[in-house]
C-alpha cells in the first residue's frame, strides 16, 4: 500500500523539479557552519521521493539529526556540526552518503536492486558466547545443528530436535505426562551425586530455574526448562562437549552446554509468518491385564495357596454372591485401561515478525499451544512471547533488548492414573450401580467397610473420579528481560586493531503456583481423615539477576597470516527465591476450594534461598595461515559454597588445531578430502557441591520443649571441602569429502574427575550426624568415543536430492578410587525381600551392573521321584542337587528339601514355587546365589536420519537408538507377581495351579513365598531402535502463492515415535537413569505416539 | 586522529580499571549467611543460647525413633510382650528372637543426637560465661550437670542395649576431627559416666520452680538433683557397687520425705499421699473412697505427679507427640496395638491363680485388658479417670472398671519415678554383702501394699509375710525380680533387668528361663540362642558397621554368611 502511494506522489510532484534546482543552486557554495539551515531535494526517476529519511550522522553515524522529505521531495534541518555527513535512504533504494559541503542538496537516488552482485568473502563465524571464530578455526568438541533443519517438523521442544542427532548426547523423556521435561546426559555421568544435566544458555545467558524452587515434591516432575523455550525461535543450536568447548563456563557448564541462539531482525521488508500444527497423540498398548473373572479366579487361588484354607479365601467382594449388598459393584469386568485413556490434540499457533531497517531490526514472535494428553483430564497451556530488539545508536553503539515470557498451565492428575489402572480391581465398576446392574451417575468409591484383606485397595481411589474431581493445577510465569550494550571502542572494520565491549543485565523472574484439591467423596477413610476435603496451595517466587561485561581485543598484523583474538569476560550472579504452601481439610463443602476458608489447617510451611556468583574469564585464540590455531581459556569461578579459602578457583584449559587439508602439498595429494583437521585438546573443570552455607556451622530452631523454645547444631561445617575437578582429554577429528558432501568428526576423550563429591556421605552416627552434608571421596574415570556423519545432497539426479545423517556414541565410567567405607554406603545389602536386586560398585568397575538371582523355571511337584508319577511326585522338585545335578540324599535316603535363607527365613520351597538356580549347590538359596545379570548401560546410543528431496516435497525421517544395556521391568515384576490384589498381566493365567503344571509363571502366593525375587527372570534386553519422527513436507510454488500475496506456504505431516524395534515387552524401553543405579522401569506413563499436520505461511 | 585514539585507549583503561575495582569487593560479595538458621559465629554470646540449646537436648530425647528404641530394647525381647494388630516387621523379627544387624531399630543415631547436643553445650557454655555477665557460675554449673545427666542416660541405655559403644564427649564441630571410633567397654563407659555424674551431681537444681507454683509439673521433666542422684543409683547397682546405690538413693527418699513434709504444712491434710513406712506414696485408694486407680491417674494419666523423677514430656500440638504409646500400646480406636501383653500375665488374675498379681494387685487391672482372644497393654493409653474397686472380684466384671483410652499421642513417657529409687536400694540391700534382707523386704513390700489398696486405715496389714522371703538371699532376689516385673510392667525396663541379672550372674540361665516363658511354640530355638551371652545384646547396625571400620560386630550376629558380602 505504502508504496502505491508513494509512486502516485512521486508522478504528481515530477513537474516541479526544475524549478527547485533553480531556486536553489546558486547557494551551493558558501561554507558551512553548525546552525546552518541545510535543505534540499530527494529524487528518483520517476520525480520527488516522498518520506525519505534524511539524517545527519557523525563520524560513528550516529544520528545527530534527521529529517523526512515532504510530498515534493523537499526536506531542511538545522546542521549540528559540519564535519558530519549527510546520509538518505529509502526503502528500496540505495542509501546515499555524502559530506555536508553546501547547504542545498540535491539527490538523486537509485533503485538497491541495480547493484551488482557482490561476493561476501567472510567465513562462517561460530556465533556462540564466547569469541567469534571461523567455523574452521574451532580448535573443541562440538557440534551443531541449524534449526533449518527443522523447519516444518512438529517439535515441541528442543530436546526433542535434539534427541538422536549429538552423538554422545543421551536424551530420555522424564514421563509421558504433560509438561513433563527429559532428563540429558552428555558423555555419560562423571559425578554420583549433584546434578548430571548439561548447562542451557540461551543468547549467552544461562537458562536455570532456582534449585530451591522445588516446593511441591508430590509433583513427581522436575520442571523442564527448555519447555521455555519456544522451537520457532531458535536459530541454531551448538552442544559443546569437551572442557575446552566449555571452558567459558567453567563451572557451570562441567555437565557440558547447550547452547541456544534466537532468532534475530534483519534489515529489510518485514516479515509475517504464521505457523498452526494439529497433533493428535495416543498411548501405546501395555500389557494386557485379566479381567474380573480372572482376577477373582486368581485372588481365590492367592488366599488359598498359602494356608490351602477355604477360610482364608472366602472374601465376599470376590464370591459373587447376590445377597452382598455391594455385589453389584464387585461383579464386573471393567478396563481401567481403556477407561483412563483417550486420544490427545494438541495446537500450536505461532506468529513472528522479522524485519528492520537502518536503525534497527526486530524479531517478535508469540506462540500458543494447547495440550490435552493421552490421559483423560490432563491439559497444558503453554504461552510464549518473544521479543528481540536490535537498536543502532551507530556504528560504534549498538543496544540489544530481549524480552521474553512465558505462561503455562499445568492440569494435572492427582495421581498416577496409569499406574492406577494397572493396579485397580477389574471386578469393581466406575460407577454406583442399582441392583440391577445399572451404572447410576455417581462414581463408586470403595466403602470403608471393605473385607480386611482387600483394606489395601482402600488407597488406591477410582481414577476416573480422581482425574475430574480432583484438582491438581500449576501455573507458572517466566520472565527474562535482556538490556545489552555494544560499544565498539577502537577500529570499527576488520584488518583494523579492534577492541569493543559489551556490557548486559539479564533479569530472570520466575513465579510458580499450585492448587490442588481432594474432595470428600473421594476419601476412602470417612470425614474425621485429613485427606478428605483437602486443599493445597502452594507458590513460589525466584528473581535471578546477572550481569556480564565483556571486553575483546583483536589486534590487527602487518603480516596477514596471524590472527590473535582475545575476550576478557566478568559475570556476576545474584539471586534470591522464597516459597510458601498451605494446606487445610475438612472444607465444609466440596465448592469451596480455597485453604483460605474455615478449615482445619496441617500444614503451613515457607522457604527461602539466595545464591551469589562470580566469574572472571579470559580466551584467547590464536591462528596462523588459517593452518594453525590455539586456543587458551582459563577462568576464575567464585562461588557462596566454599569458605573464604576454597572460593576461587581456576580452570585452564588448551587446545590446538591442525588442518591438514589447507596444507598446499595436501590439497594436491587428496583432493577429494576437503577436510581434514585434527585438534587434541585438554582441560580442567571444577564442580562446586550442591548447597550453599557448607562451611558454616548452622544453628537451626526447633519445635522446643514444654513450650520454651529450642535452637540446636544442625550440621559439621566443611572446611575441607574441596571442587571437584574433572580431567579432560579430547582428541577430535573433523572431515570433509568430495567438496563437503559428507561431513563429519569423531572425538575420542578420557574425563578423570578427581576430589569427586559425594552428597550426604555416611559417617558413624556416633558423632550425632549420620552423614556429612559433603566429602571429596574419590576419583572417577570417563572413556568414550563419539562418531558423527553427515551427507548432504549425497545423490542429486535432477530434482531428487539425498541427505542423511548418522551418530553414534559410547561411554563407560568407573570409580578408580574411593574410601571403602563409603564405597560400602553406596552398595545396599540383599534384604531377603521379594523384588530387590543388588547393586555393587566397585573400583576399577563400570557402574550400572545388576545383580540378582538365576530364575529356572517352575518347580513341576512338590515331592521328588526320580521318574515322573503324572500328577503326584516327578523329578522336576524342590531338592538340594549337587554339582552334576544329582539329588543329595541324606543318610536315611531321603532327599533334602530346597530351602531359602536357612537361619534366618527358613522357607520350603514346594511345587509351584519359583526354582531359582543354586549356585553353590548347598541346598539353600541365598544370597551366595546372587550372580551378575547385566548391566544398565548401554554399549553404543546414537540415532540415524535421511532427507529425501524430490522438488518440493521432502520426506524426513530420524532414529534414535539404544544397543546392549538392561533393563528391569519392574512394572512387569509388579503384574505377575500374584502377591498383592492388585489386578495382574494377563500372563498369570499361565500360572502353576496343581501338581504336574508344567509352565514358567509360579503359583500364586498372597503375602507369602520368595517367587519373585530379583532374578534374571525380569531382567530384559533393553536395546531398541526408534523411529522418532517420520514427515513428508511440501512448499506450493512461490509463482503460485504470489498472486495471493505470499511469499512462501508449506504444508507438512508427520509421526512421531511411530515404530520402536525392541525386545522389551515393557511399553516403552526408554528408561531414564540415575548416577549410579540401576535402571528400572517402574511403569510411568510411557511417552505417547501422535501424528501431526501442519502448515506455514509467511508474507 | 591521534588524540581520538587516546581518548579511547583511556577510555578502555577506565572500563578495565573499574573491572579490577569490583574484583576487591568480590569476596564480600560471596559472603552470604543463612538465611533460615544462626551461625557459629554469631551464636554463643548470651545466657539464652545455651538454655535453646540445652532444650534442644530434651527436644531430640522427645523423638519418636528415640522412645520407640527406650521401648523396644528396654522391653520387647522380655516375657512382657508379645505380638499385637499388624506389627511391622522389623518388629515382628525381633519379638521372633531373629534380630538381624539390618534391623532398622538397631540404628542408634538418634541417641547420639542427644549426647552430640549435650558435649556441644559442655563445649561452648564455659565460653559464654566469660563474656555474658548475667549468665552466673551457678548457672552454668546447673547447665553442665544438666546436660552430663541426660548424656549419661543416652549411654547407659546405650551399653545395656549394644555393652560396648564409642564413647566420646567431644562435640562434632568440623569435618576435619575423627569421628570413627572404637567401641568403648561397657565397665569403661559405666565408670566414666559414675566419674562424670559425681563431679557433677550437686550442681544440679533442686527444683524449677516451687512445688506450690502451677509450673512445678515441671520439676519432673527436666532434670533435677534427684533425677542426677537416682540415675547415679542405678549405674551403681549395675556396676555392683552397692553401697554407693544405697547412699544416692537414700538422699532421694530424703528428699521426698522433706517434699512431703512441706506439703503437709503447706495444706494441712493430704488425701491421696500417705507415708508408707516413712515414705510418701501416692494411694492407690484416696482416703474416704472405697475406689481404686488413683495411683495410676497420677502417674500415668496426668503425668508429672509427686512420685516422678524424671519423665519425657508430651503433649500433642506442642511439638513432639507420643507415638509408641499411641500406635505400639492402643489408642482411643484401637483397644490392642500393635503389641501386645504376654497371656500369662493377666491370665485368671481376677480369680487369684495368676502366678504373679495377686487378685487384689491393681497394677495388673491398670496394666492389661482382655481383648478378644489377647491381651492387650492399656498402661499408658487410659487418661481419664479410672476407677474401679477391687472388693470381692471373682471375675473381670466385679471390678466395675471405668476408664476411656486416650485420642492424643500426649502420654509422658516416664524414666525413673519414687518406685525405682525404692526397688533399687532393695536390690542394692539384697545384693550388698551383709545386707539387710529384712530392710529390702519392707522396701518391696511397701510398693506391694500401696498396690493392694491398702489405705491409712489398713497400713498395718501386710501383704506379703516377711517369713516366706527373707530366709535366703535367692527368695528375696526372686521377690524382687517379681516385684519389678509387676511394677514396671511395660515400661521400658524388664528385659534389662534381666540383662543385669544375666550380668550379676555370668550366665543366661535365669534371663533364657524368664524370657522364653512367652513362647508357645519354638522357644527351644530361642533358648538355644539366649544360651550364648553375647546374644542377649543388640547387633550393631549395618549401616554403621559399613562406615565405622573400627567397629567390631558382637560375636553372636557375626554370622559366616553375612561376613562374606560385605567383603
Amino acid at each position: 500500500m505504502k508504496r502505491i502511494i508513494s509512486d502516485k506522489a512521486k508522478k504528481a510532484v515530477r513537474w516541479f523539479l526544475p524549478f527547485y534546482l533553480f531556486t536553489f543552486l546558486p547557494f551551493l557554495a558558501q561554507a558551512q557552519k553548525a546552525g546552518d539551515i541545510i535543505s534540499g531535494t530527494v529524487t528518483d526517476n520517476m520525480g520527488p521521493v516522498m518520506m525519505a529519511n534524511v539524517v545527519e550522522v557523525d563520524a560513528s553515524n550516529r544520528i545527530v539529526a534527521s529529517a523526512v522529505t515532504d510530498m515534493n521531495g523537499n526536506f531542511s534541518f538545522k546542521l549540528k556540526n559540519p564535519k558530519d555527513k549527510l546520509r538518505i535512504s529509502f526503502v528500496g533504494y540505495k542509501t546515499v552518503t555524502l559530506p555536508i559541503n553546501k547547504t542545498k542538496f540535491a539527490v538523486k537516488m537509485s533503485d538497491a536492486t541495480q547493484i551488482r552482485e557482490v561476493t561476501v568473502t567472510s567465513k562462517k563465524k561460530a556465533q556462540g558466547s564466547g569469541l567469534a571464530i571461523p567455523v574452521d578455526e574451532i580448535s573443541t568438541a562440538r557440534q551443531s545443528i541449524d534449526m533449518k533443519e527443522f523447519e516444518g517438523l512438529a517439535i515441541t521442544s528442543v530436546d526433542e530436535a535434539l534427541q538422536g542427532r549429538i552423538a554422545g548426547l543421551d536424551i530420555v523423556a522424564n514421563s509421558g505426562n504433560l509438561g513433563a521435561g527429559t532428563s540429558m546426559r552428555l558423555r555419560g555421568v562423571s559425578s554420583i551425586n549433584g546434578s548430571s544435566e548439561p548447562l542451557i544458555v540461551v543468547d549467552g545467558n544461562v537458562l536455570k530455574v532456582d534449585q530451591n524452587f522445588d516446593f511441591n515434591n508430590a509433583n513427581d516432575e522436575k520442571f523442564a526448562e527448555l519447555l521455555n523455550v519456544n522451537p520457532e525461535d531458535i536459530a541454531s543450536i551448538d552442544v559443546l562437549k569437551d572442557a575446552t568447548a566449555t571452558a567459558i563456563w567453567g563451572s557451570q557448564g562441567a555437565n557440558g552446554v547447550i547452547e541456544i541462539k534466537t532468532k534475530r531482525g534483519a534489515r529489510g521488508k518485514t516479515r509475517v509468518s504464521y505457523r498452526y500444527t494439529i497433533t493428535g497423540n495416543y498411548q501405546p498398548n501395555g500389557y494386557k491385564l485379566l479381567n474380573g473373572d480372572e482376577y477373582t479366579m486368581l485372588l481365590k487361588e492367592e488366599y488359598f495357596n498359602p494356608s490351602m484354607s477355604d477360610a482364608r479365601s472366602d472374601i465376599p467382594e470376590i464370591n459373587y454372591d447376590p445377597s452382598f449388598p455391594e455385589y453389584e459393584m464387585y461383579n464386573n469386568n471393567t478396563d481401567w485401561l481403556k477407561a483412563v485413556k483417550k486420544v490427545g490434540w494438541q495446537h500450536g499457533h505461532t506468529v513472528a515478525l522479522s524485519g528492520g531497517g537502518e536503525k534497527a531490526n526486530f524479531h517478535i514472535s508469540a506462540g500458543y499451544n494447547h495440550q490435552t494428553n493421552s490421559v483423560i483430564a490432563q491439559g497444558f497451556d503453554r504461552f510464549t512471547s518473544r521479543v528481540n530488539l536490535d537498536y543502532f545508536v551507530s556504528d560504534r553503539i549498538k543496544i540489544e533488548t530481549n524480552i521474553n515470557l512465558t505462561y503455562t498451565k499445568n492440569k494435572q492428575n492427582s495421581g498416577d492414573l496409569i499406574s492406577i489402572a494397572y493396579t485397580r480391581m477389574p471386578n469393581l465398576s466406575i460407577y454406583e450401580q442399582d441392583r440391577n446392574g445399572n451404572d447410576l451417575n455417581e462414581y463408586y468409591t470403595m466403602l470403608p467397610t471393605v473385607s480386611e484383606q482387600l483394606r489395601d485397595q482402600l488407597n488406591s481411589q477410582n481414577p476416573i473420579a480422581l482425574a475430574y474431581e480432583a484438582k491438581n493445577e500449576s501455573r507458572s510465569y517466566n520472565i527474562t528481560p535482556e538490556f545489552k550494550l555494544r560499544y565498539n571502542l577502537l577500529g570499527l572494520e576488520e584488518g583494523k586493531t579492534r577492541l569493543s565491549y559489551e556490557g548486559n543485565v539479564v533479569f530472570n523472574i520466575f513465579n510458580q503456583y499450585g492448587d490442588q484439591f481432594m474432595p470428600l467423596s473421594l476419601s476412602t477413610s470417612g470425614y474425621n481423615n485429613s485427606s478428605s476435603n483437602r486443599t493445597t496451595s502452594s507458590s513460589s517466587k525466584s528473581l535471578g539477576i546477572t550481569t556480564t561485561h565483556t571486553l575483546t581485543f583483536t589486534p590487527a598484523f602487518k603480516n596477514k597470516d596471524h590472527m590473535l583474538t582475545m575476550m576478557l569476560r566478568g559475570q556476576l550472579n545474584s539471586s534470591q527465591s522464597s516459597s510458601q504452601n498451605t494446606s487445610s481439610w475438612g472444607l465444609p463443602s466440596g465448592t469451596i476450594q480455597s485453604p483460605a476458608a474455615e478449615a482445619i489447617i496441617t500444614g503451613m510451611s515457607t522457604g527461602s534461598g539466595q545464591g551469589r556468583s562470580l566469574y572472571f574469564t579470559y580466551s584467547a585464540h590464536y591462528a596462523y595461515k588459517g593452518r594453525y590455531m590455539a586456543d587458551f581459556t582459563v577462568r576464575r569461578d567464585g562461588n557462596t559454597k566454599f569458605g573464604d579459602d576454597k572460593r576461587w578457583g581456576t580452570f585452564p584449559s588448551f587446545s590446538v588445531r591442525w588442518n591438514i587439508s589447507k596444507e598446499p602439498w595436501f590439497k594436491k595429494a587428496l583432493p577429494f578430502v576437503s577436510m581434514l583437521s585434527i585438534r587434541p585438546g585438554w582441560g580442567i573443570v571444577g564442580n562446586p557441591p550442591g548447597a550453599d552455607y557448607l562451611y558454616f556451622s548452622k544453628y537451626s530452631y526447633g519445635s522446643g520443649y514444654m513450650g520454651e523454645g529450642s535452637v540446636y547444631p544442625a550440621n559439621i561445617r566443611m572446611s575441607n571441602l574441596k571442587w571437584e575437578q574433572k580431567e579432560t582429554i579430547n582428541l577430535g577429528t573433523d572431515f570433509g569429502f568430495f567438496n563437503d558432501r559428507f561431513t563429519g568428526n569423531v572425538e575420542v576423550y578420557r574425563q578423570y574427575t578427581s576430589d569427586l563429591l559425594m552428597g550426604n556421605r555416611g559417617i558413624p552416627s556416633s558423632s550425632g550426624y549420620p552423614t556429612l552434608a559433603y566429602q571429596n571421596v574419590g576419583d572417577m574415570k570417563n572413556i568414550g568415543w563419539e562418531f558423527n556423519l553427515n551427507g548432504n545432497n549425497i545423490v542429486k539426479i535432477g530434482k531428487v536430492a539425498f541427505d542423511f545423517n548418522v551418530t553414534f556414541a559410547n561411554n563407560k565410567n568407573q570409580i578408580t578410587k574411593m574410601d571403602e567405607t563409603c564405597l560400602a554406603t553406596l552398595n545396599n545389602e540383599f534384604d531377603r525381600n521379594n523384588g530387590s536386586y543388588l547393586t555393587r560398585i566397585e573400583l576399577n568397575r563400570a557402574f550400572g551392573s545388576i545383580y540378582g538371582f538365576r530364575y529356572n523355571g517352575v518347580y513341576q511337584y512338590s515331592e521328588y521321584s526320580p521318574e515322573e508319577v503324572a500328577g503326584v511326585s516327578g523329578p522336576n522338585a524342590p531338592v538340594a542337587r549337587d554339582e552334576n545335578g544329582v539329588v543329595i540324599l541324606d543318610e536315611n535316603g531321603q532327599t533334602k528339601p530346597m530351602m531359602f535363607c536357612v537361619g534366618s527365613v527358613d522357607y520350603e520351597f514346594r511345587g509351584g514355587d519359583a526354582n531359582y538356580e543354586d549356585i553353590n549347590h548347598d541346598g539353600q538359596i541365598n544370597e551366595l546365589d546372587i550372580v551378575y545379570l547385566g548391566s544398565s548401560l548401554p554399549k553404543i546410543t546414537g540415532g540415524f536420519g535421511f532427507k529425501l528431496r524430490w522438488g518440493r516435497l521432502a520426506w524426513n525421517n530420524q532414529f534414535n537408538f539404544r544397543y546392549g544395556n538392561k533393563i528391569i521391568n519392574g512394572n512387569r515384576m509388579r503384574l505377575e507377581n500374584m502377591y498383592e490384589n492388585n489386578n495382574q498381566s494377563r500372563a498369570v493365567n499361565w500360572r502353576w495351579r496343581v501338581e504336574g503344571d508344567i509352565t514358567d509363571i509360579p503359583r500364586a502366593l498372597r503375602q507369602s513365598g520368595y517367587n519373585w525375587l530379583g532374578s534374571d527372570r525380569f531382567v530384559e534386553d533393553g536395546s531398541f531402535i526408534r523411529l522418532n519422527y517420520s514427515q513428508i513436507s511440501y512448499s506450493i510454488d512461490p509463482k503460485i502463492i504470489k498472486r495471493l500475496g505470499l511469499s512462501q506456504l508449506s504444508l507438512y505431516v508427520s509421526a512421531n515415535n511411530l515404530f520402536c524395534l525392541t525386545k522389551y515387552s515393557g511399553a516403552d524401553p526408554e528408561v531414564g537413569y540415575g548416577g549410579y543405579g540401576v535402571v528400572t522401569d517402574n511403569a510411568k506413563t510411557p511417552r505417547s505416539k501422535s501424528f501431526t499436520g501442519g502448515l506455514s505461511i509467511q508474507f | 586522529m591521534i588524540t581520538k585514539s587516546i581518548k579511547q585507549y583511556i577510555l578502555a583503561g577506565s572500563v578495565c580499571c573499574c573491572m579490577t575495582a569490583t574484583l576487591t569487593s568480590c569476596n564480600d560479595f560471596l559472603d552470604i549467611l543463612p538465611m533460615n538458621d544462626v551461625v557459629l559465629e554469631n551464636f554463643w554470646t548470651e545466657k539464652a543460647d545455651v538454655n535453646s540449646v540445652v532444650n534442644s537436648c530434651y527436644e531430640a530425647l522427645q523423638e519418636s525413633s528415640v522412645q520407640e528404641r527406650m521401648g523396644v530394647w528396654g522391653e520387647l525381647r522380655s516375657d512382657n510382650i508379645v505380638v499385637g494388630s499388624n506389627v511391622p516387621n522389623n518388629i515382628n523379627e525381633i519379638l521372633k528372637e531373629n534380630i538381624l544387624e539390618t534391623n532398622d531399630i538397631c540404628d542408634w543415631s538418634k541417641f547420639y543426637t542427644v549426647i552430640n547436643r549435650c558435649n556441644v553445650v559442655c563445649h561452648y557454655a564455659p565460653k559464654v560465661a566469660a563474656i555474658d555477665p548475667n549468665y552466673t557460675e551457678d548457672e552454668l554449673r546447673a547447665n553442665i550437670a544438666e546436660v552430663s545427666t541426660l548424656r549419661a542416660l543416652c549411654y547407659f541405655y546405650l551399653i545395656r542395649t549394644f555393652r560396648d559403644v564409642p564413647y566420646t564427649t567431644e562435640p562434632s564441630i568440623d569435618d576435619s576431627q575423627n569421628y570413627i571410633l572404637k567401641a568403648t567397654p561397657f565397665e569403661a563407659v559405666l565408670d566414666s559416666l559414675i566419674r562424670d555424674l559425681e563431679n557433677v551431681k550437686d550442681d544440679a537444681v533442686r527444683r524449677y520452680y516451687r512445688d506450690d507454683s502451677p509450673s512445678a509439673y515441671q520439676n519432673s521433666s527436666r532434670v533435677t538433683r534427684w533425677f542426677t542422684y537416682t540415675l547415679l543409683a542405678d549405674l551403681y547397682l549395675w556396676k555392683g557397687d552397692y553401697d554407693n546405690a544405697i547412699r544416692c538413693c537414700d538422699r532421694v527418699l530424703d528428699y521426698k520425705r522433706e517434699q512431703y513434709r512441706e506439703m503437709l504444712d503447706r495444706e494441712g491434710k493430704l488425701d491421696n499421699i500417705e507415708l508408707y513406712d516413712g515414705i510418701p506414696l501416692i494411694m492407690e485408694r484416696t482416703n474416704g473412697s472405697t475406689n481404686c486407680g488413683n495411683f495410676y491417674n497420677e502417674t500415668f494419666g496426668k503425668g508429672n505427679s509427686f512420685e516422678s523423677i524424671f519423665e519425657i514430656y508430651y503433649r500433642e500440638n506442642q511439638g513432639k507427640e507420643n507415638s509408641w504409646v499411641n500406635s505400639y500400646y492402643g489408642n482411643q480406636n484401637n483397644v490392642l496395638g500393635r503389641l501386645g501383653a504376654a497371656t500369662f500375665l493377666f491370665e485368671n488374675v481376677p480369680q487369684g491363680t495368676n502366678e504373679l498379681f495377686k487378685a487384689k494387685d491393681c497394677r495388673a487391672y491398670e496394666a492389661m485388658q482382655t481383648s478378644n482372644s489377647s491381651t492387650a497393654i492399656v498402661k499408658y493409653t487410659r487418661n481419664s479417670e479410672l476407677s474401679f474397686t477391687t472388693q470381692n472380684i471373682r471375675t473381670m466384671n466385679d471390678l466395675r472398671l471405668q476408664a476411656q483410652r486416650r485420642s492424643a499421642s500426649d502420654a509422658n513417657w516416664i524414666i525413673y519415678r519414687l518406685s525405682d529409687v525404692i526397688l533399687i536400694k532393695a536390690e542394692a540391700e539384697i545384693e550388698r554383702n551383709g545386707g539387710d534382707l529384712m530392710n529390702a523386704f519392707l522396701l518391696i513390700n511397701r510398693l506391694n501394699k500401696r498396690a493392694l489398696g491398702i489405705t491409712q486405715a489398713a497400713l498395718s496389714s501386710d501383704t506379703l509375710k516377711a517369713e516366706n522371703f527373707t530366709q535366703t538371699k535367692e527368695k528375696m532376689e526372686d521377690l524382687l525380680i517379681d516385684e519389678r516385673q509387676r511394677e514396671f510392667l511395660f515400661e521400658g525396663k524388664r528385659w534389662y533387668d534381666l540383662v543385669r541379672w544375666a550380668r550379676r550372674d555370668g550366665n543366661t540361665r535365669r534371663l533364657t528361663g524368664y524370657a522364653s516363658k512367652k513362647y508357645l511354640e519354638g522357644a527351644n530355638v530361642i533358648k538355644i540362642k539366649l544360651s550364648d551371652p553375647n546374644y542377649i545384646y543388640f547387633p550393631y547396625a549395618r549401616k554403621e558397621l559399613k562406615v565405622n571400620p573400627l567397629l567390631k560386630q558382637n560375636p553372636a550376629f557375626n554370622k559366616g554368611e553375612d561376613n562374606e558380602l560385605t567383603k
